[in-house]
C-alpha cells in the first residue's frame, strides 16, 4: 500500500513556449505521517531513442508529510534544448514526474509532450536550423500514465511520530531554548 | 428463485477471485485480477422491485493493490475490508468521511464513498490466497503459499501467531464461530485444525484429499453456523469429486457431498439455519418451548439444518442442505470457468457466486425452497446451549452490578475533570478544534505554499495543506504540543524567580535592584493580624554610605537596619558588618552577617539573644510561622532552632547532599554547590533545593536527606503533563527541577522505557508527597498511580496498594491515632489527614474500574470494604 496517494495534477500554463519554465499542481493525500520528505522529479525525455538524453529538470523535497491532503506548486525550469538532438526537438516526447521516499521510486506520472512551432506555416516548411523561440509545447494534460511500484512505507507508531514531527518543527524554527536552564 | 447476471459487475472482464457480503447487507466487495477491489451497492442487485433500484453501483474501486487480489472479507461489524493479493500483502480498508477521490491516471470515475487503507500486514512471504475474520473481528486469519497462515490482531494489524504445519501451499481458512478453533486446508492435501488458546494444531486431518489430483486455485472450506460441521473442498473418492465434512470433536469424517464432475474449490454455508416449518407464532411461546424441548420429541419439520453452496471447477454451483441428501439446487451453465467464491446475503436467501471468467451470477431463493430462516437470536441460544456462553470467556464483561456502577460513578467524575483541565491550559488548542472549518479551496486559487533553500542547496516546499475532517483533527493534535511546549517554557520562569510567593506569612527576602548591597524584607501580616489592610512591616538593611570629598562614595562596612510600617518607622537599629540575610514573622526577626554571627530581634526591635556564632556568613534563611528558625550557612551546615525553648533542632551537613548523584556539573562548579534556596517546607522540614532543580527534604525523624524533586524520569509519561501552576508544593519543585536539569527531555521515547519509568516516576511522586505532607497532591498522584497500575492489570501492586489502604479488620475507628496504639497495630487508618479507608472507597477503588481485567480484585475489596463498614 502506498503512504502517498497523488489525487490530483494539473498542469498549469498549457501550451505554452518551449523556453518557458513547467508548472505543475499537484495535489496528493498522505495515510501513515513519514520521517522524511518526499522526492518529487520532473523529467524530460530528450530522445526517445537513448536514456542518456534524459534531462532531470528540478527536484525538490516536499514535507514534512503528515497525515492530510495537501498540494503544492512545482516549477521547473524547461530543458537545455542544446543538449537535445536536433531531430528530436520537435515531435512528441515524454515528460516524466516521479515521486520518491527514501531515494526509492514508489509512484511515476508518464505524459506525452508533442512540440511544434507555434506558426503552422513553419511546421509545413521546417527551417534547417530549429528557431526554438517559435516553438510551443502542448501537454498530453488529460492522459496521465500512472505506474505505482511497491513500497514499504515503514511507518512506525502514530504517537511517536507526533511528538518527532513537533520537536523537529519546533527546533526548526527555534520556538523552544533546547537548553532549558 | 430468480438468476441475475449484472453485466456492470466487472473487474474489467478479469478473473473475479472473490465476493463478500457485508453484513449489514448494504455493500458487498469483489475482487479481481485488475488489482483491484471494488465495493458495490447491493439495492440495484437485490430483488426487491424495479422502483428500489436506485443509487450508484458501483461505490469505489480500491488500487492498492500490486497484483492480482485473490480474496476479500468484510469484518463481522461491516467496517473494515480485508484483502489479500499477491505478493504477500494483505490490506485492510476503512471507510472515512467525506466523498471519495478519483484514483488519479486510472481512469475510473470518482468513487462514491471514502474508502481508504488504514493497515498494510506484512509477514508472508507469497501470495495470499484466502483470509477470514475471527467471529469478534478481534483476529485475521490470512494463508499464503508460503505454507503458513498468520493470525493478525485486528484492528491495529500486529502480528500474533504464524501457524506452521503445513507442507504445501495453504488455500483456506475457516473460523469456528464460537471462537476456539480455526481450520486451514492445503495443498499437501490436509486440513489442520488449530485451537485459538495457544495456536496448537489440534488435529491433522488426512482424509479422501488424498486420492484428489489436479490443481484448484482454491480450497475455500467452510464452518457452520452451529459450529459442529466443516465442510472442506477438493476431495475425491472413485469415481466422483467431492466435499468431506469434519465433524468437530474428533474431526472425523464420515459423510461428504458428492455430485461434482471437477474439484470443488469453494464451499459456503449459509450464516443461518433453516427449518421447514416457520415457528409458530410467539404469543405460544413455542421458541422457548422447543428449545427446552427433548431433541428427540421436535417434530421433524421443526429441526432445524444448515444451508451450504459450493462452486466447483465444472463451472457448476450447488446448494444443499443437511437434511438432505440431494442438492437443492444445481445451477449448471452460468459460467464460462471455474467457480471459485461464495457469499450468502444476510436475509440468508440470496446467494452470489463469482468466477474466473470474470461474472457474478446471484441467485434469490424463496423460504418454500431452503424452508424458513432461524432467527439470530435462537442461533445464539442454540450456540449458547450447546457450547456454553461464550461471552463467559471474554474478560471485558462486568461480572457484578457493583463493576457497573463504580463504573457509572468513575464516568461522571471523569467528566468534570477532563472539562477542567481543558479550561485550563488546552483551551487554545480545544479553540482550534472546534473552529469551523474552513470550506475547501477552490481549485484555481493560488497555492499558499512556503519553499525555501536548504543547506545543500535543494529547494524544500512546505506543501499547502488543504482541509478535510482527517486534516484538522491532526492539526489539533499539532497544537495541542505546541502548547504544552508553551507551559514547558513559561514554566522557567516561576521557577527561576526565588521562592517568593509561597505563603502570606512567610517573609520574602528581595535584593534591590540597584546594585547597592541592600536587602529588604516584608511581612505581609493580613493573617496574624485581624485588620483587613494592615500596611507590610519592612525591614531594610542598608549598608551605611558616608559622603567623604576625598575618598568619593565609600562604605563604613556598617549596616543600616530599619523597621517600618506603611512608610512609618517602627525602629532601627546599626550593625557591625554586612547583612547577608534577612527574616522574619510576627515573632521574631533574624538578621546574618558576613562575619558569620546572627542576630535575633525581637518584634520591637529589642534584640533578644547576644549575636550567635555560627562559622560562616549566612545564605538563606527561613522561619515557620511559630519560634522556628533555618539557617544554611556559606560552609553548608544547616542550623535548625526553636527560639523560644532556645533549643538545637537541627546541625546537620549538607555535605551528603554534594557527593549524591544529583549534584551534577551544574549545580556543583569548582567543588561550591550552587543551592537555590533554603527554607522550610510548607508542613515545617527543612528542605534544599540544587541549582539544578533537585529538591531534598530531611526527615526529622529518620535524620536524612530525601530527595524529593529530580529530573530522573524523562521517559515518564507525567513528566510532560504539567500540572497547572500553583497547584502544589511538590509540582512547584518538580516542574523547577525538571526546567533546570540538564533533562535530555526525549521525545523518542520507547514504550517499555515509557512504561517502567512512568512507574517509578509515580511511585516516587507518592513518597514524595507524602514526606511532603502534601495531602491534596498526595491524594493526586495516589489516583495517578492506581490508573496507571490499572490499564497496566499490575495485579500485585494494586493488592498491595489497597491492602495498605483497607488496613485490618479491627482497628478503634476514633481520633486521627498518629502512634496512639504502636503495640496493638502498625497500620495507621488516617494518612495526611485524610482516612485510608475513604480513599480507597472514593478514590481508588472508582479509578480501577477503568479496566475490567482487574474487576475481581476490585469486587473482593469492595466486598472487604463493605464488610468492614458492617462491623462498625
Amino acid at each position: 500500500m502506498s503512504a502517498i496517494n497523488i489525487t490530483n495534477v494539473t498542469v498549469l500554463d498549457n501550451p505554452s513556449m518551449f523556453l518557458k519554465p513547467f508548472q505543475f499542481e499537484i495535489s496528493y493525500e498522505c495515510l501513515i505521517p513519514l520521517k522524511d520528505d518526499l522526492e518529487w522529479k520532473l523529467i524530460y525525455v530528450g530522445s526517445a531513442e537513448d536514456e542518456k538524453y534524459d534531462q532531470v529538470l528540478e527536484s525538490v523535497l516536499v514535507g514534512p508529510v503528515n497525515v492530510g491532503n495537501y498540494r503544492f506548486l512545482f516549477q521547473a525550469d524547461p530543458p537545455e534544448w542544446t543538449k537535445i538532438p536536433d531531430e528530436d526537438i520537435l515531435g512528441v516526447t515524454v515528460l516524466l514526474l516521479t515521486c520518491s521516499y527514501l531515494g526509492q521510486e514508489f509512484i511515476r506520472v508518464g505524459y506525452y509532450v508533442s512540440t511544434e512551432y507555434a506558426d503552422d506555416s513553419l511546421n509545413l516548411e521546417p527551417p534547417a536550423k530549429v528557431l526554438i523561440n517559435q516553438v510551443r509545447r502542448t501537454v498530453l494534460a488529460e492522459k496521465p500514465r500512472v505506474t505505482k511500484f511497491p513500497m514499504a512505507f515503514n511507518a512506525p507508531l502514530a504517537n511517536e511520530k507526533v511528538e518527532e514531527d513537533a520537536n523537529n518543527t519546533s527546533n526548526g524554527s527555534n520556538l523552544l531554548p533546547v537548553d532549558a536552564s | 428463485m430468480i438468476v441475475e447476471k449484472p453485466e456492470w459487475l466487472r473487474h474489467e472482464g478479469l478473473q473475479i477471485f472473490s465476493v463478500d457480503f457485508q453484513p449489514s447487507g448494504q455493500r458487498c466487495a469483489t475482487a479481481g485480477g485488475d488489482h483491484k477491489v471494488r465495493i458495490w451497492n447491493t439495492r440495484p442487485l437485490m430483488k426487491e422491485g424495479e422502483a428500489d433500484r436506485g443509487g450508484e453501483k458501483l461505490l469505489a474501486t480500491l488500487c492498492d493493490h500490486f497484483g492480482s487480489v485473490n480474496c476479500v472479507r468484510w469484518s463481522k461489524s461491516g467496517l473494515y475490508v480485508a484483502s489479500g493479493s499477491d505478493g504477500s500483502l494483505v490490506l485492510i480498508h476503512e471507510k472515512r468521511h467525506g466523498t471519495g477521490t478519483v484514483e488519479f491516471g486510472s481512469g475510473e470515475p470518482a468513487n462514491v464513498e471514502n474508502w481508504k487503507v488504514c493497515a498494510s500486514l506484512r509477514g508472508h512471504t507469497a501470495d495470499v490466497v484466502d483470509l477470514a475474520w475471527s467471529p469478534d473481528d478481534s483476529m485475521l486469519a490470512t494463508c499464503s503459499l508460503d505454507n503458513t497462515v498468520r493470525i493478525w490482531k485486528m484492528p491495529g494489524g500486529s502480528s500474533v501467531a504464524v501457524l506452521t504445519g503445513h507442507s504445501s501451499l495453504v488455500k483456506g481458512v475457516a473460523w469456528d464461530p464460537i471462537g476456539s478453533f480455526l481450520a486451514s486446508q492445503s495443498d499437501d492435501k490436509t486440513v489442520m485444525i488449530w485451537q485459538t488458546s495457544d495456536w496448537a494444531a489440534v488435529h491433522r486431518a488426512e482424509g479422501p484429499w488424498r486420492k484428489s489430483v489436479g490443481s484448484t486455485f482454491f480450497r475455500r472450506l467452510s464452518w457452520s453456523p452451529c459450529g459442529h460441521f466443516i465442510i472442506t473442498t477438493h476431495g475425491y473418492e472413485n469415481p466422483s469429486h467431492t466435499a468431506q465434512v469434519l465433524e468437530r470433536g474428533d474431526w472425523s469424517g464420515t459423510f461428504n457431498f458428492v455430485g461434482h464432475n471437477a474439484p470443488v474449490v469453494a464451499v459456503r454455508f449459509n450464516h443461518s439455519m433453516f427449518r421447514k416449518q416457520p415457528l409458530p407464532p410467539p404469543e405460544n411461546n413455542g421458541e422457548e418451548e422447543l428449545l427446552q424441548m427433548d431433541p428427540k420429541k421436535v417434530p421433524k419439520e421443526m429441526v432445524p439444518y444448515n444451508v451450504v453452496a459450493m462452486g466447483s471447477q465444472d463451472r457448476n454451483i450447488t446448494v444443499w442442505t443437511t437434511a438432505n441428501p440431494r442438492p437443492v439446487f444445481v445451477g449448471k451453465h452460468f459460467f464460462t470457468q471455474s467457480v471459485v467464491d461464495l457469499s450468502w446475503s444476510p436475509d440468508g436467501y440470496s446467494l452470489f457466486c463469482c468466477s474466473l471468467d470474470g461474472t457474478v451470477a446471484s441467485f434469490h431463493f424463496e423460504a418454500k425452497e431452503l424452508g424458513h430462516i432461524v432467527s439470530e437470536k435462537e442461533m445464539e441460544e442454540f450456540r449458547r446451549n450447546r457450547y456454553g456462553d461464550s461471552r463467559s470467556r471474554q474478560e471485558s464483561l462486568a461480572e457484578s452490578p457493583a463493576q457497573l456502577f463504580i463504573e457509572a460513578t468513575a464516568a461522571a467524575k471523569k467528566v468534570g475533570n477532563s472539562t477542567t483541565i481543558v479550561s485550563n491550559d488546552q483551551a487554545a488548542a480545544v479553540a482550534v478544534a472546534a473552529a469551523p472549518l474552513p470550506p475547501p479551496p477552490a481549485k484555481q486559487t493560488p497555492v499558499k505554499q512556503r519553499e525555501y533553500r536548504q543547506q545543500d542547496g535543494r529547494r524544500r516546499i512546505i506543501p499547502e495543506a488543504l482541509h478535510t475532517e482527517d486534516d484538522d483533527c491532526w492539526e489539533a493534535a499539532a497544537v495541542a504540543v505546541v502548547a504544552e511546549l508553551a507551559v514547558f517554557v513559561s514554566g522557567m520562569a516561576p521557577a527561576r524567580a526565588k521562592p517568593s510567593k509561597f505563603q502570606a506569612w512567610r517573609a520574602s527576602q528581595l535584593r534591590g535592584p540597584d546594585g547597592v548591597l541592600s536587602v529588604q524584607v516584608r511581612i505581609p501580616d493580613e493573617e496574624s493580624l485581624d485588620g483587613p489592610a494592615v500596611a507590610p512591616i519592612c525591614l531594610e538593611a542598608k549598608p551605611v554610605r558616608v559622603q567623604d570629598a576625598a575618598a568619593g562614595r565609600g562604605e563604613t562596612g556598617e549596616t543600616d537596619l530599619v523597621c517600618s510600617q506603611g512608610g512609618e518607622i517602627r525602629w532601627r537599629d546599626r550593625f557591625a558588618g554586612k547583612v547577608t540575610a534577612l527574616t522574619g514573622n510576627t515573632n521574631f526577626w533574624a538578621v546574618g552577617c558576613e562575619d558569620g554571627s546572627l542576630q535575633v530581634y525581637t518584634m520591637a526591635g529589642r534584640r533578644a539573644l547576644p549575636s550567635m556564632v555560627v562559622g560562616s556568613a549566612a545564605a538563606f534563611m527561613d522561619c515557620t510561622r511559630g519560634w522556628e528558625l533555618l539557617l544554611l550557612t556559606r560552609g553548608g551546615t544547616m542550623h535548625v532552632w526553636d527560639l523560644r525553648q532556645s533549643q538545637c533542632l537541627l546541625n546537620e551537613s549538607l555535605l551528603s547532599l554534594t557527593l549524591s548523584s544529583s549534584a551534577t556539573s551544574s549545580a556543583k562548579e569548582n567543588g561550591v554547590m550552587r543551592i537555590i534556596s533554603a527554607r522550610f517546607s510548607e508542613a515545617g522540614a527543612p528542605l534544599v533545593v540544587l541549582a539544578n532543580g533537585h529538591a531534598f527534604l530531611f526527615h526529622s525523624k529518620m535524620r536524612s536527606w530525601l530527595r524529593i524533586a529530580d529530573d530522573f524520569f524523562p521517559s515518564s509519561s507525567f513528566v510532560s503533563t504539567w500540572p497547572p501552576s500553583g497547584d502544589g508544593e511538590l509540582a512547584g519543585l518538580q516542574k523547577g527541577a525538571a526546567t533546570l536539569g540538564k533533562t535530555n527531555f526525549s521525545w523518542n521515547r520507547t514504550l517499555i522505557n515509557e512504561k517502567y519509568q512512568t512507574r517509578a516516576h509515580l511511585e516516587d511522586q507518592l513518597a514524595a508527597a507524602l514526606a511532603l505532607k502534601s495531602a491534596e497532591e498526595y491524594k493526586r498522584h495516589l489516583i495517578s498511580y492506581t490508573r496507571f497500575l490499572t490499564r497496566e492489570a499490575d495485579e500485585v501492586r494494586l493488592r498491595e496498594l489497597c491492602e495498605d489502604l483497607l488496613g485490618p479488620l479491627f482497628v478503634p475507628d476514633s481520633e486521627p491515632c498518629y502512634d496512639s496504639q504502636p503495640t496493638t497495630s502498625t497500620w495507621e487508618s488516617y494518612v495526611l489527614g485524610m482516612k485510608k479507608r475513604e480513599l480507597l472507597k472514593n478514590e481508588v477503588l472508582p479509578a480501577m474500574a477503568s479496566n475490567r481485567a482487574v474487576q475481581r480484585l476490585l469486587n473482593e475489596f469492595l466486598d472487604m470494604l463493605s464488610e468492614y463498614e458492617d462491623t462498625q
